[in-house]
C-alpha cells in the first residue's frame, strides 16, 4: 500500500513535469495520441516510431493510448487537442472516414494537418486449407447452386472487411452474408476453424498462416500484385472491382505551428529512412510510406467510398 | 523436440535470463496488484524496450509479466475485495470474506499455491500438447461461444447467496447494461445517448471497480478495521506451510478449466475463474459455505487464471491466434524479434520457443516463493485503520478506473457503480451476479447472432453439434446441486 502510494506520487511529480509551459519548440515531450489500445498494431507503430524518433528530435515522444469506439474517441481527442506543437496523433482507416460519413464523428479531414501514413494493410479473400473453394469461380459457382447459403467472417459493421464484403457481393453477384467478429483473432479462429465459407481479412493477419499452409488466399484486394505474395491474382486481374484496405498513419490538429510542423516532417523523414526502423518494422508492419500530400488525397478519396457504403447501407 | 530442450534449458541458465524472469514476475506482480494497471500495458510498454534485447531476454521478461500479472491481480482482491485485474474477481468472492476474519496471510498463501499449479499444468499443456490443443480450439465455432457463455450464466445460481429469484434480478440488470454500445451485428447505437464514451459498452474495469471496491468502503464506515486481529500465522509458518489439504483437487481441475477456456480468442481469464468456481462450488459437500471465505473459492480462482497463461499462448505460438489482449501484446514482442507464431517456431527457433515455455515454468516458481514469503506483511494491510485505509482505496479505485482509457468519464461511472452496487448488496442482489451478466452478455449476444446467421435462422445449430451438446449437459450437471439443495430444505 505504502510502496503503491509512493509510486503514485512519483507518477504525479512526472506528470506535473509533462505540463510545465514552453518556451522555445520543443522545451518538452511531445504526445502522441495513439487511438487504439496498447499492444495492437497501431500501437506498436507508434511506439516503434517514437523510439526510434528520439535520435532526431531534442525531446522524447510520449504515448497516450485513447481507444474505443472504433478510433473515435482518440480521432476527437487529437481534432481538439491544443495546437501548441506539443501533440500529434494517429488514424486509421476506414475507421477514421467512416465514422465521418455515419455522422458520428465530431471533427472532418480539415480540422487535422495530415502528416504520415506508415502502413497499408491489404485487404484479402481466405478461406481455410480444408475448403473446397480454390478459386473465386468455385464460390460463385456454390453460390449458384446453393444462393443465400454463403458466410463470410468480418470484423464488424463500418470495418474496411465489411465494405470488401460489400463490394465482392456487388462485383460477383453473390450474397454472402457477413458474420461479424469482435476483432481479428476472433474473426481469424472462426476461419480457420472452418464454421463460416470464407474471411474478409488483412494480409498481415493471415500471412502466416499462408506461408504454413493453414488457409488459402484466393484473391487481394490491391490494384497490383503485393511483393509479399506475389502469386496471388488480384481481384482486378480476374475481372472483379474490389479494392479494400486498412491504412495507419499520423496527423498533427489543424492550427499546428508552422515551424513544428516542419520539424515533425523532417522527423518523420529521417525515422522513416532509418535502416535500423526498418528493421524493425518489417516484421510486423506491412509498410506503406505515404507523403502528407499524398496521404491527405488517400484520406479525401477514401472518404467517398465509406459515404457512398453508408447510403447504400448503413451501420 | 527433446534435441531443443536441453538446449532451451541451458540458455536459461545464464544469470541474465534468470534476472529477466525475476524483475518481469515483480514487475507483474505489482502492475497485476493496482486497479488500473495491466499486464496488457505493461508488456506493450515492454515491446520497443525488447528490440534491443536477445529474443530470449525480452520475451522471458515479457513472459515474467504476464505470470505475474494473472497472480497479483489476486493481493487486492482478496485483501481490498478490489480486483487488481478483472480475472481475480471470482477471487474475492471468498477472498475477502477471509481476510475479513483475519485469515487475509492464509488466503494469500492459498493463492500463490493454486496460481502457481495452475500456471505449472497449463505450461505443461503448452508443452507437451500445443499443436492437438490448439486444433482443438479450433473446434469451437460462434455456437459453442453461446453455450459456453450460457454455462457461464449458469453459475449465476451458484453465486446467489440467498433468494435465487433476486440472483436472477440481478444477473439480468447486468445482461441490460451489457446491452449499452454498439449493436455487435448491425452497428446500431443502444443507449448511448450520443456519449462517444459509451460507444464500445459500458466500460468493464471500472464498473468491476465500483461494484466490487466501492461499495465495500461504503460498508467498511461503519468499522474501524478490515480484520479485528490476524490468525496466528506466524511469519516462519506461512513460509512452510505445504499446500492446504483438500485444495488439490479443485485446482487441478481449474488449471484444466483455466487452459482449455484460455485457448479460446473470445472468452478470457475472467470467465475460466467465475466457470471453475462454480464446478467448486458445486462439486463440493458444503456449497453453502461458498461465498462466506472457503478456501476452495480462492484455490478455484486463481488455478484457472494463471491456467489461462498457458492457454492462451497455445493458440498464439502454433497458429498466430492469440487467446487474449495480453497474448496480442505478447505477439507484438514476438514479432518484433521476427518470430512468426507458426510451426517454424517449434523447430527452427526451437530452443527459443521451448526456452520461453520453460521461463514460464520458472516465472510460477519466482511469484510462488515471493506470494508465500510476502503474504503475511501484504496481510498486514488489513489491519490498518480503516480512516486511513478507506481513503487509500478511494485514491487507488479513482486513479485506476481513470488509467484504463485515460477518461474522467469512467472514474463518474465507477463511482454511479459503486453506489448502485452498495444499495443492491444490501437490498440482497448479488454484484457477483450482475458482473457476470455484464461480462457474457456480449459474448451470448455475439456468439447467438453469429450463429443464427450460419444456420440461416434455424436454433437447431446450437444442438446439433457434439461440443455443444457436451456443453449443454456439463450445464446441466452442474445446475443439478443448487435446485435439489433447494428441495432438501422445502422437505426439511
Amino acid at each position: 500500500m505504502r510502496k503503491s502510494l509512493i509510486l503514485l506520487l512519483a507518477l504525479c511529480t512526472l506528470l506535473g513535469a509533462v505540463s510545465a509551459m514552453a518556451a522555445d519548440y520543443p522545451t518538452k515531450p511531445v504526445t502522441i495520441i495513439v487511438a487504439s489500445n496498447a499492444g495492437g498494431g497501431t500501437d506498436t507503430m507508434a511506439r516503434l516510431f517514437a523510439k526510434f524518433a528520439e535520435k532526431y528530435f531534442p525531446q522524447p515522444f510520449v504515448i497516450n493510448n485513447i481507444d474505443g469506439a472504433g478510433g473515435q474517441r482518440g480521432f476527437d481527442a487529437l481534432a481538439r487537442a491544443k495546437k501548441d506543437g506539443y501533440t500529434i496523433g494517429t488514424i486509421y482507416t476506414p475507421h477514421f472516414t467512416a465514422h465521418i460519413s455515419a455522422k458520428r464523428a465530431n471533427y472532418t479531414i480539415d480540422d487535422f494537418a495530415i502528416l504520415y501514413n506508415l502502413v497499408t494493410d491489404p485487404g484479402v479473400l481466405v478461406v481455410p486449407a480444408s475448403s473446397p473453394f480454390n478459386t473465386i469461380e468455385d464460390i460463385i459457382a456454390a453460390e449458384k447452386a446453393d444462393p443465400g447459403s454463403l458466410t463470410g467472417s468480418t470484423s464488424g459493421p463500418g470495418s474496411d472487411d465489411a465494405f470488401a464484403l460489400a463490394q465482392f457481393n456487388e462485383a460477383t453477384g453473390c450474397t454472402v452474408k457477413s458474420v461479424p467478429a469482435t476483432g481479428s483473432s476472433n474473426a481469424k479462429a472462426t476461419v480457420m476453424g472452418g464454421h463460416v465459407s470464407m474471411g474478409f481479412m488483412n494480409l498481415s493477419q493471415i500471412e502466416s498462416n499462408y506461408k504454413a499452409g493453414e488457409i488459402r488466399i484466393l484473391a487481394m484486394m490491391t490494384t497490383k500484385r503485393h511483393p509479399s505474395v506475389p502469386d496471388i491474382p488480384t481481384f482486378a486481374e480476374l475481372g472483379y472491382k474490389v479494392v479494400s484496405d486498412s491504412s495507419r498513419g499520423f496527423a498533427a490538429p489543424a492550427g499546428f505551428p508552422e515551424d513544428a510542423y516542419a520539424m515533425i516532417v523532417d522527423v518523420f523523414e529521417k525515422v522513416l529512412a532509418d535502416p535500423e526502423f526498418l528493421a524493425a518494422a518489417k516484421d510486423q508492419l506491412e509498410m506503406n510510406f505515404m507523403g502528407p500530400e499524398e496521404y491527405r488525397q488517400y484520406l479525401v478519396d477514401l472518404l467517398e467510398v465509406t459515404d457512398k457504403a453508408y447510403e447504400k447501407d448503413p451501420w | 523436440m527433446t534435441e531443443h530442450l536441453v538446449p532451451a534449458f541451458l540458455s536459461l541458465l545464464d544469470p541474465v535470463v534468470l534476472l529477466t524472469i525475476t524483475t518481469g514476475t515483480v514487475v507483474g506482480i505489482i502492475v497485476g496488484a493496482m486497479p488500473g494497471l495491466t499486464a496488457t500495458m505493461a508488456v506493450a510498454l515492454l515491446i520497443p524496450v525488447t528490440f534491443g534485447m536477445p529474443p530470449l531476454h525480452g520475451l522471458s521478461l515479457m513472459g515474467g509479466v504476464y505470470c505475474g500479472g494473472m497472480y497479483g491481480g489476486a493481493i487486492s482482491a482478496i485483501l481490498l475485495s478490489t480486483p487488481g485485474t478483472p480475472a481475480a474477481a471470482a477471487t474475492s468472492f471468498d477472498g475477502y470474506p477471509m481476510a475479513r476474519q483475519g485469515k487475509g496471510g492464509t488466503a494469500l498463501a492459498i493463492a500463490a499455491w493454486a496460481s502457481f499449479w495452475g500456471g505449472i499444468i497449463s505450461t505443461f499443456a503448452l508443452l507437451l500438447m500445443a499443436p492437438t490443443l490448439a486444433h482443438f480450439s479450433l473446434r469451437f465455432g460462434p455456437p459453442e461461444y453461446f453455450v459456453l457463455a450460457i454455462m457461464g450464466l449458469s453459475s449465476i445460481v451458484t453465486l446467489t447467496k440467498g433468494s435465487m429469484v433476486k440472483g436472477l434480478i440481478a444477473g439480468f440488470l447486468g445482461l441490460v447494461v451489457a446491452t449499452v454500445g454498439m449493436d455487435p451485428l448491425s452497428g446500431y447505437m443502444r443507449f448511448t445517448f450520443g456519449q462517444v464514451d459509451l460507444y464500445d459498452g459500458v466500460p468493464f474495469m471500472p464498473a468491476l471497480i465500483g461494484l466490487f471496491s466501492i461499495s465495500q468502503i461504503l460498508d467498511l464506515t461503519a468499522e474501524t478495521r478490515i480484520a479485528e486481529g490476524l490468525d496466528g500465522t506466524s511469519l516462519s509458518s506461512i513460509k512452510r506451510s505445504k499446500l492446504p489439504k483438500g485444495l488439490g483437487g479443485t485446482i487441478v481441475q481449474g488449471g484444466i478449466i483455466g487452459t482449455i477456456v484460455g485457448m479460446l480468442p473470445g472468452a478470457g481469464a475472467t470467465i475460466s475463474a467465475f466457470i471453475s468456481y462454480n464446478f467448486a462450488k458445486q462439486g463440493s459437500k458444503d456449497p453453502e459455505t461458498f461465498g462466506k471465505g472457503n478456501p476452495k473459492g480462492v484455490a478455484a480462482s486463481e488455478s484457472a487464471n494463471n491456467g489461462c497463461v498457458g492457454g492462451s499462448i497455445i493458440p498464439l505460438l502454433t497458429l498466430g491466434i492469440p487467446g487474449n489482449s495480453v497474448a496480442a501484446a505478447l505477439m507484438g514482442g514476438l514479432m518484433i524479434q521476427g518470430l512468426i507464431p507458426g510451426p517454424e517456431l517449434f523447430t527452427r527457433y526451437g530452443t527459443l520457443t521451448y526456452g520461453f515455455i520453460l521461463s514460464l515454468f520458472l516465472a510460477n516458481l519466482v511469484f510462488l516463493v515471493l506470494g508465500l514469503y510476502l503474504a503475511p506483511y501484504f496481510a498486514r494491510v488489513t489491519s490498518t485503520p480503516n480512516a486511513l485505509l478507506i481513503p487509500g482505496i478511494v485514491i487507488l479505485s479513482v486513479i485506476g478506473s481513470y488509467a484504463i482509457n485515460n477518461n474522467m468519464f469512467d472514474v463518474w461511472l465507477m463511482l454511479g457503480f459503486g453506489i448502485a452496487g452498495y444499495f443492491l448488496e444490501k437490498g440482497g442482489f448479488s454484484t457477483g451476479a450482475l458482473v457476470l451478466g455484464l461480462i457474457l452478455g456480449p459474448i451470448a449476444e455475439l456468439g447467438f447472432g453469429q450463429s443464427l446467421i450460419l444456420s440461416q435462422g434455424s436454433p437447431l445449430i446450437f444442438f446439433d453439434r457434439p461440443l455443444c451438446i457436451a456443453l449443454w449437459i456439463i450445464t446441466l450437471l452442474l445446475m443439478i446441486p443448487a435446485f435439489t439443495s433447494g428441495r432438501r430444505k422445502k422437505q426439511a
